[in-house]
This record gives structure tokens, sequence and C-alpha cells, in this order.
């Protein structure tokens, strides 16, 4: 079973976090040129706007690189940064990925903890989109 | 441009070094510089300071060694690039004549008795707050994630080694026996790096630096002034910065190039030399990852050969580019980009003793900060700029 630490809202997030309790990914959206970005943005260096808005992507994306963390004492951590399918990249931890590779399709799941704030994490995608 | 020089050099002990706060530290190594120039402390009348993980040491160092009328003071800090951007900013200053004689400091304690050297960089908690703190609870504990992430990007894209990084750890460690000052002295195989434990996986234990306490300074001069001091000039014939900005998006180049893609060239362009005119590199080498993705920004070997250009035998002892010949960070000490550049005047003095490097005429010094965002290049040697 793996465990987390338990996370609380900070008032910076809240719309991720509210997203996250319904199973959506929201990150950050900039309205005047149409450019994501991943939910830690704090504005947009593409046209200088200052206030981007929280915004529901599709949950989907492939993977960029991962890495495994091995904490002394702890379970090993399979961390991962992942391309949405909006563009932005994004830190991640992934679930049930067992043969990782760059480009490989995820998509979101959210874990919903007994403490604390629901989170995402990507597993791997095997829904044949006809792409 | 007026030419300028490093005249001294002080540095701490290193390592496990407790009981001395990182301004005190800082103070020790101001007074040694000093003192192996051949100045006192009155003849400085510029020092620069970078502060560590703690955020000390800070311009109050200034007060603490009693400096006075000081026509320079400030504190600099790009993370690991900020040694070289401290070099390159108080030869600026005193090719413009606003400063004669100036001391760059960096310290830092994290190194505490009876805590891990992973805990001294690591987070921990019960619970976490925010993105940020998400990002913690998942896994991204330390710094060795975000450079495990960058050096698989770098296998993926390159066919890069675990193997090929090993052999930049038992090059280093080669270098590290003949130093005094190296915390980690024995040799090592690439079986026994291959056989260290993970950290983060692709970064085996033997990937990644030490943790150190100490403190190290030089004293910056014009060339004129240095010829007539207590040491061999060591003189400065170029400096760069690159800070590429890497988004994180679509088409990003994280974990593939790095800013001394940029630094590497300014600073070769301002010296009048090619990466063939090196004959010794100090590489910033928190990672055994950061040498090999900077030797290939520099041009010492095409874009993705840095591993086949490690695992060739070319940076250790009796190589053809002589790599952090004093140990580095990874055998050696971690003072950030003093760790470099500390080893780079001992060699241009040619005083590395049982590792001095055969020819020592170009030397080249890099500073890596954050995650691969920052970038400093010196390039310095024993002989007047334009006279290799």
């Amino acid at each position: 079973m793996e465990t987390f630490g338990v996370v609380r809202r900070d008032g910076r997030s809240d719309p991720f976090f509210d997203g996250a309790a319904r199973d959506r990914l929201v990150i950050r959206h900039c309205p005047p040129c149409d450019h994501w970005y991943a939910p830690d943005a704090g504005g947009c260096p593409e046209c200088g706007a200052e206030e981007l808005e929280w915004a529901e992507a599709s949950g989907r994306a492939v993977l960029v690189s991962w890495a495994v963390a091995h904490p002394r004492g702890g379970e090993p951590a399979p961390l991962a940064l992942v391309e949405l399918a909006e563009g932005p990249w994004m830190y991640g931890r992934l679930h049930g990925v067992t043969s990782p590779r760059e480009g490989l399709p995820l998509r979101a799941r959210f874990v919903h903890p007994d403490e604390g704030e629901s989170h995402p994490l990507f597993e791997e995608d095997r829904e044949d989109r006809g792409l | 441009m007026a030419e300028t020089a490093i005249a001294g050099l002080g540095m701490t002990e290193l390592g496990k070094v407790y009981g001395r706060s990182p301004r005190r530290l800082a103070a020790q190594a101001v007074r040694a510089a000093a003192a192996d120039a051949g100045l006192a402390l009155t003849d400085l009348d510029g020092l620069i300071v970078a502060p560590g993980m703690s955020g000390s040491p800070g311009i109050e160092l200034a007060r603490t060694l009693g400096l006075r009328d000081l026509r320079l003071l400030t504190s600099m800090n790009t993370f690991g690039a900020s040694a070289g951007a401290m070099v390159a900013h108080a030869a600026s200053m005193i090719a413009a004549g606003s400063a004669s004689a100036v001391a760059c400091v960096f310290a830092d304690a994290p190194l505490r008795p009876e805590r891990s050297a992973g805990a001294a960089y690591g987070r921990d908690a019960r619970e976490w707050h925010g993105l940020d703190g998400l990002r913690a609870a998942l896994g991204f504990r330390s710094v060795n994630v975000y450079y495990a992430l960058a050096a698989r990007r770098h296998m993926l894209r390159y066919g890069t080694t675990s193997e090929q990084l090993g052999a930049i750890a038992v090059s280093t460690r080669a270098w590290a026996a003949g130093n005094p000052r190296a915390q980690l002295r024995d040799p090592i195989s690439l079986r026994d790096h291959q056989e260290s434990r993970w950290v983060v996986e692709p970064l085996r234990l033997l990937d990644c630096c030490l943790v150190s306490n100490g403190g190290v300074a030089v004293i910056v001069t014009g060339a004129e002034r240095a010829r007539d001091l207590a040491r061999p000039p060591v003189h400065i014939w170029g400096w760069g910065q690159g800070h590429p900005g890497h988004r994180l998006e679509r088409g990003s180049a994280f974990g593939l190039t790095t800013g001394a893609a940029i630094s590497g060239p300014a600073a070769m362009k301002m010296a009048g030399v090619t990466p063939g005119d090196i004959t010794v590199c100090q590489l910033y080498d928190c990672y055994t990852y950061t040498v090999l993705v900077s030797l290939e920004d520099y041009g010492f070997c095409a874009k993705g050969e840095g591993g086949p250009f490690a695992a060739s035998g070319a940076l250790g002892p009796g190589g053809a580019l002589p790599t952090n010949t004093g140990g580095g960070q990874l055998s050696a000490y971690y003072l950030w980009g003093m760790t470099p550049l500390s080893e780079a005047v001992i060699q241009a003095r040619g005083d590395g003793g049982d590792r001095q490097a055969p020819r020592n005429d170009l030397i080249l010094v890099s500073g890596n900060g954050g995650i691969l965002d920052h970038h400093s290049t010196l390039i310095v040697g024993p002989h007047p700029k334009g006279r290799p």
C-alpha cells in the first residue's frame, strides 16, 4: 500500500484541491494567449498576463522522465515528469506503471485519503483513443 | 580592460567541522586568503559574500571582520554559480577602477553532529501545505529527485548509462587520493559504483556529492598588483554566465543542455580560446551527471557523447583532460562553486602535489546552481592573458 504525507491547503491553490476532490485535474490557463501552465505557475511569460485562470485539463499526459526515490527505511517512490496533453510539464507520482518509457500514455487518477486533501497520481492510459 | 588575477586563497578545515557558524567560517576563510596573498585585512577595499543553505554569511561579515571604508560590499546568490559570478564581478569592478582588492567568500554549515548528511538537504514533515507541500508528500523530498529526472532524460535521449556516470565517480575518486583535504580518498572501482545503493534511481550513492561544512575565500586584485604579492598570480582570462530559463513544457531541453552552452562560449570568447586550448577542467559535480552534461555543453565532446567521453578515461589521472583534480564535490568537499574554484587556484599555482596536472596552462572552472538553472564559467591560468 502506498503511503503519502498528509497534505493541507495553503489558500493559494484551493481550486486545484477542489478539482482533485471531484476527480478533475485543474491547472492554470492564460485566456489572452490560450497557453496552459502547471498548477504552480505564477503568471504568463508568453504575454505577460499577471493573472492565470484555473481551468480543467483533460488529465491525459505522456511520460517525459521518471525516477525512483529510495528513502532510507521507506518504500520506493516512483516519481515522474509528465507532459500534459495541453502542453505543460508537471511533477507527479506514478501508480502501477511497470514498464516506464518515454512517451508512455498516462492519465490522472485521484487519491482521496481519509485525512488531508485529494490529489492526482498518474497511471498508464490503456484506453485506445483512436488518435 | 585592465587585467585581473586571483592573488589569495583561504580555506578553513572542511567536512565534519562542527561548532562554528557559517559567518565565523567565512571570516576565517577571508583572513586566511588575505594572509595567503600577503595582504592585511586593511588592504581590502571590497567584500562579496555568497550565502549557503542557512542564508549566512551576509554583508554583516564586513563588520565581523572589522573592515572599514570599503568601496564594494554586496551579497550575490546564483546558488552553485555564485563563486564564478563573484569573481567576475570583483574583476569587473577592479577593471573599472572601483575597487582594488576584493575578497569573495562562501561558507556553509549544513552538517550537524548526529544527523545524516542526507537530512542536511532533505525535507521531512508529518503534514505538508499547498502544491509545494503536495510534491514533497508524494516523495519529492530533496534536490536529488530533480537531478535524477534530468539524468534519466539524458539517458533516454542519448543512451547514457549508469556505468558511464560511474566512470566519473571512479576518476574523481582517483584524483581525490592525492588531495590531503579530500573527505573520501580510498579508491573505488566501477563495481563499487554499480553496487552502491540507489539514492534516487538512476542516481546511486556514488553519483551524489558529499555534504560539507567549511568556508573558502579568494582575493581578486589587478594583475600588476598580484605580481608583487606573496603568491604567484592566477590570471583571470575570461568569464561568463548562463541562465537558460528552461520552461517545463512541450519541447523543453531540461536535462539535455545546461547554461554552460551560453556561459562557456562567452567565457572562451573573452579569453580568446577554444575548448581545445583548455588543459584542465574543474567542473561543478554535485552529481556525476552534471559533469557529463557540462562537458558536452562546453564542447569538449559532441552533444550526447558525454558518456563515451567519460568512459574513455579522459578525465582521470593520465587522461587527456584532467577533470576535478582535487576530487571535486563527489570525493573531496562540497563548498558549492568554491570547490572547483579552489582547486583551479591550487592547480594554476602548481601546488597540486601528488595530484598536480601535468599541463596547467588554461583551467576552466564551472558553477551550476538550482536544477541546472544557473551556470557560471571562469577561465584562469598561471600566465598573463594572451600568453598561454
